[in-house]
């Protein structure tokens, strides 16, 4: 019997007072005020988004450059070996009675 | 009227100096490519040439860049084909016209067992330009050089990069002697 009056009391809804009120609704406004601004972290991730962009399509851009000057070489190189073994085929059927000379 | 004469003088400027500077116009090839067994087809302008020359000054070739330094413009069609006939003289008719009509004088011509080799040069030019055209049963070969051929760098490059030896007298002759190893 003694066990329920005593679980009763301890059931019972009791008002923490206006002391307890004020601590919890004082802690809730620091917590507030110390709390980081959310304004500026969307222009802020955006602004890091097109830096990196930019970053990306210069990498990408001096990549497909490189390239370009490397197709270039090769072309470049090709081009001369052929003019060089044209050249040298030319030499080699230049005999008397074989070829016309104009102008030297 | 006057003012429209003279901005149309100004808008031919350019065509007219890459007239003079030797470059010729090559006929389009993309018919008859498709006929060959092999093809090569090379347009390098004087800005590709300098962005090679860029690549080069890097320190990779000098012997290159020197060859290159003198250029405005490097044309090459090449077309190899499987059988003989695939192509007609026609087709090249064009350049030679082109060249004949400009004044352009032909270096040499050779007819041998059915082939046919041309050079020709730009006569009295100071910015020097050169033709080449090889005919042969499986083979055409058309070659436009814009600007000043130094043989004689082009000399220091046989024997490497596929440039082939070439003989005494087309700036050819012994290869140049190898870099010495750094002294330790």
């Amino acid at each position: 019997m003694d066990i329920e009056k005593e679980l009763a009391a301890a059931l019972r809804v009791q008002d923490p007072g206006p002391a307890f009120t004020q601590a919890v609704l004082t802690r809730v406004s620091a917590k507030a005020a110390t709390a980081r601004p959310t304004r500026w972290r969307l222009p802020l991730s955006l602004a890091a988004s097109v830096v990196f962009a930019a970053f990306g399509a210069l990498l990408v851009q001096r990549d497909v450059q490189q390239q370009r000057i490397a197709q270039t070489h090769e072309q470049l190189v090709l081009a001369l070996a052929i003019t060089s073994a044209a050249l040298n085929d030319v030499h080699q059927k230049l005999s008397p009675g074989q070829f016309q000379e104009n102008g030297i | 009227m006057k003012r429209s004469g003279f901005l149309l003088a100004l808008a031919l400027l350019p065509m007219l100096a890459a007239a003079q500077a030797g470059r010729i116009k090559l006929p389009d090839f993309s018919k008859l490519s498709e006929k060959a067994s092999k093809s090569v087809d090379i347009s390098l302008d004087k800005e590709m040439l300098r962005t090679a020359g860029g690549f080069m000054g890097g320190g990779e070739d000098p012997a290159l860049a020197a060859v290159v330094a003198g250029l405005d413009g490097v044309f090459v069609r090449v077309l190899n084909f499987d059988k003989p006939d695939m192509y007609s003289t026609g087709d090249i008719e064009s350049v030679v016209k082109q060249v004949e009509s400009q004044g352009w004088k032909k270096l040499l011509s050779v007819r041998d067992k059915g082939e046919r080799v041309e050079m020709w040069m730009r006569d009295n030019s100071v910015d020097g330009g050169m033709f080449f055209v090889a005919l042969k049963p499986t083979e055409l070969v058309l070659i436009n050089i814009a600007g000043k051929v130094n043989l004689e760098a082009l000399r220091q490059l046989q024997g490497r990069m596929g440039v082939p030896i070439l003989p005494p007298g087309m700036g050819g002759g012994k290869p140049p002697a190898p870099p010495a190893p750094p002294a330790q």
